[in-house]
C-alpha cells in the first residue's frame, strides 16, 4: 500500500501539489526517489514523532499539507499531545499514514502492536480515520484525503497485509467493499462485518469466507446502516473488529439496534494485551479477543 | 504609535496595570510570567515590522500577549472577552489564535510552539513566503523533548526565517530553573547567531528585532528576565507564578507598578 501511495505523491508532487512527505526514519529507501525528484518537499526528520507532528502542522498551518509516515504506535500513542492538540484543535490538515495493523508486526513484540490507534483518534473531530483493504482503496483514499474539498486531517492505517483477491462469492454468500452496495434481492437472516483489514484474524490467503461487507471507515459503516435499513426480514450482524473498538462503532450498534428488524449485534474485537513472544497470529487473536452481544 | 493610556503612565506600565487588573477582576493568570515576557512582545507589536507570526509557545503568558492586542485595538474587549471559573468569556488562561491573525498556534502545553515554528517557517521557505516565524518559549519549557528534537531539526532548515526567543527568567513554578546554556551552545555549534540581552532594555530589544529581520535565517534570542517585573515585591517570587491577589496586593501592587523605576 505505501509504495502505491508514494507513487501518488509522486503525480501529486509532478502537477505541482502543494504538498510535503514527512518520512520517520521509515520508507526512506522505497522513497529514494521522491528524495531525488522533489528534495525539497520530502524530508526524513528521522526519530523524533512528537516534533514531526507538530511540524507537519506548522507546514500544513503554511498551506503546505503534510503527509506523515510512521509506525502506527508511534504516531498515535507517542505524538497523541501533537495530534490532539497541533492537528485536530487548531485544525492544522495533516495526512497521518501509519503502518501496522493491531498486530502486524507480531514477530517485533508488544513495543511495536497498538490495537488502540483507531479508539484514540475516534476521540478527537477534525480527523477522520480509514482502514484501507487493498492498495488501490488506498490510493483512493489517499487521493480523497489530499482534495481540496476533504477539510479534515486524515489517519490511514496501512496494514502490511493488505487484501490481494477478493473472492466474488463462497458458499452462496457475495462479500463485497461498501462502494459496491446496491439494492439486493436476496435477503440474509446474518449479516457479517469486518471493519478493517488485520493479519491477525485474516486467513493467509486474504479473502473473507462469510463476510458480506467490508468497511473501512465510520462512513462506510453509515452506508452499510443505509443499506441494512433496506431489508424486509429479521436478521443479525456480527461485527468484527481487530482492534479497540471506537465509540463511532458503538453509535453504529445503537442506531443498528433501533432498527426493529435487528434481532442482535454481536461484536468481537482484539484487546489490548502485551504479547512478549512470537506467536502464531490467530492464537494472539483467540487469546486477545472478545465478543460482546446487543 | 499611540496607545491608550487612562492614568499618565509610560505604555510598558499602562500594560503592566491592565494585566494586574485582569488578573484581579477574572481571578486567574499568570501574573509572574506574563510580566517577564511583556516588553519583548510589546516591543514587537509596536515595531514597524508586520510581516510576521507570532507563536507563544509558553502559552500561560496570554495576558502579555492579550494586553498588547487590546492596548493596540480598542475593539479587542480584554475586559469582557478573558473569562474564568466564575466570569464567562471567549478568551481563557492560555493563548489562543483566534485573539488575533497574527497568532499562529493556540498553545499551552508546553513544548509544542517550537517544532510548530519551524515547519511554518520551512513552508514559508518553500513557498518563498518572505513571511518571518517568532516563537516566544519559557526557560523551564526547554526541558520538553520536543525543544532538543527542534534543535537537532535545525541543522537540516539553517536558512529560514525564524526567531527562537526564550523568557529567561529562571524560574518555573518553582526555582529549581532550567540552565539554558547547553541551548546556547548547540545554537553556537551550528553557527547560528545567538544573542542574550536584558528583558527589559527596550533599546535592546528593538535593536535584536530589527537585525532579526533583516537576517534570513533561524536566530535564538535569549532574554534575561525578571519574574514579575515591574511589582517589586513579586520580583522572582516562585509564588507569583500564578494566582490572585488578596485585595490589599492589588492595591499595593497598584501603587508598586505607578512608582516603578523602569528600565
Amino acid at each position: 500500500m505505501r509504495d502505491d501511495i508514494f507513487n501518488l505523491l509522486h503525480q501529486h508532487l509532478s502537477n505541482g501539489s502543494d504538498i510535503a512527505l514527512l518520512l520517520g526514519d521509515l520508507g526512506v529507501f522505497q522513497a529514494r526517489y521522491l528524495f531525488k525528484d522533489f528534495p525539497d518537499r520530502i524530508f526524513n526528520l528521522g526519530i523524533l514523532e512528537p516534533s514531526m507532528i507538530s511540524f507537519a502542522a506548522g507546514l500544513s498551518k503554511g498551506g503546505t499539507t503534510s503527509v506523515v509516515y510512521s509506525i502506527t504506535p508511534f504516531i498515535t500513542e507517542r505524538a497523541l499531545e501533537q495530534i490532539k492538540l497541533d492537528i485536530c484543535y487548531n485544525k492544522n490538515k495533516v495526512l497521518l499514514l501509519s503502518a501496522g495493523g493491531t498486530c502486524d508486526y507480531t514477530d517485533l513484540g508488544p513495543t511495536h502492536h497498538c490495537p488502540s490507534d483507531i479508539s484514540v483518534i475516534d476521540n478527537y473531530s477534525s480527523i477522520s480515520w480509514f482502514l484501507p483493504f487493498t492498495s488501490k482503496q488506498s490510493v483512493l483514499i489517499t487521493n480523497n484525503s489530499l482534495s481540496n474539498s476533504f477539510s479534515n486531517s486524515s489517519y490511514i492505517r496501512l496494514s502490511n497485509t493488505p487484501f490481494t483477491k477478493i473472492v466474488d462469492s463462497f458458499a452462496g454468500k457475495p462479500h463485497f467493499f461498501v462502494e459496491d452496495i446496491s439494492p439486493s434481492d436476496i435477503e440474509y437472516s446474518s449479516y457479517c462485518i469486518d471493519l478493517g483489514p488485520d493479519s491477525i484474524y485474516l486467513p493467509l490467503d486474504h479473502f473473507v469466507p462469510d463476510c458480506h461487507f467490508l468497511a473501512s471507515s465510520t462512513a462506510d459503516l453509515m452506508r452499510i446502516l443505509d443499506h441494512l435499513s433496506t431489508i424486509s426480514n429479521t436478521f443479525n450482524v456480527r461485527l468484527r473488529c481487530p482492534f479497540i473498538p471506537p465509540v463511532s462503532v458503538f453509535t453504529f450498534i445503537n442506531l443498528l439496534n433501533s432498527r426493529s428488524h435487528v434481532t442482535s449485534v454481536h461484536l468481537t474485537f482484539s484487546s489490548s494485551i502485551f504479547y512478549d513472544e512470537v506467536v502464531n497470529k490467530y492464537s494472539y487473536y483467540s487469546s486477545s479477543c472478545q465478543t460482546l452481544s446487543f | 504609535m499611540n496607545l491608550n493610556m487612562s492614568l499618565d503612565v509610560s505604555p510598558r506600565k499602562a500594560l503592566r496595570l491592565k494585566i494586574l487588573d485582569t488578573v484581579f477582576s477574572s481571578g486567574t493568570g499568570h501574573l509572574g510570567g506574563s510580566l517577564s515576557s511583556l516588553d519583548f512582545i510589546y516591543s514587537l507589536y509596536t515595531s514597524p515590522f508586520t510581516n510576521f507570526s507570532f507563536v507563544l509557545s509558553k502559552g500561560h503568558a496570554s495576558l502579555a500577549l492579550y494586553s498588547v492586542l487590546d492596548t493596540l485595538d480598542t475593539s479587542f474587549h480584554l475586559e469582557d472577552r478573558y473569562g474564568s471559573l466564575s466570569k464567562l468569556g471567549d478568551l481563557h488562561g492560555h493563548v489562543s489564535k483566534k485573539a488575533s491573525d497574527t497568532i499562529a498556534l493556540s498553545c499551552g502545553s508546553l513544548g509544542h510552539g517550537l517544532p510548530f515554528s519551524l515547519g511554518l517557517s520551512v513552508s514559508n521557505s518553500i513557498k518563498k513566503n518572505m513571511s518571518s516565524v517568532i516563537c516566544l518559549l519559557g526557560d523551564g519549557e526547554c526541558q520538553e523533548g520536543t525543544t532538543w528534537e527542534s534543535l537537532l531539526l535545525l541543522k537540516k532548515f539553517s536558512s529560514t526565517s525564524l526567531l527562537i526567543v526564550i523568557d529567561n527568567n529562571q524560574s518555573q513554578s518553582s526555582y529549581d530553573g532550567f540552565q539554558i546554556s547547553s541551548i546556547v551552545d548547540m545554537f553556537t555549534g551550528l553557527h547560528l547567531p545567538v544573542s542574550q540581552i536584558n528583558a527589559h532594555d527596550i533599546e535592546s530589544i528593538d535593536s535584536s528585532i530589527k537585525c532579526f529581520f533583516a537576517s534570513n535565517c533561524p536566530m535564538l534570542l535569549v532574554l534575561n528576565s525578571t519574574k514579575g517585573y515591574g511589582i517589586p515585591s513579586i520580583h522572582n517570587q516562585e509564588q507569583w507564578h500564578a494566582g490572585k491577589p488578596s485585595l490589599d496586593q492589588y492595591n499595593t501592587f497598584r501603587e508598586e507598578i505607578i512608582s516603578f523605576n523602569e528600565l
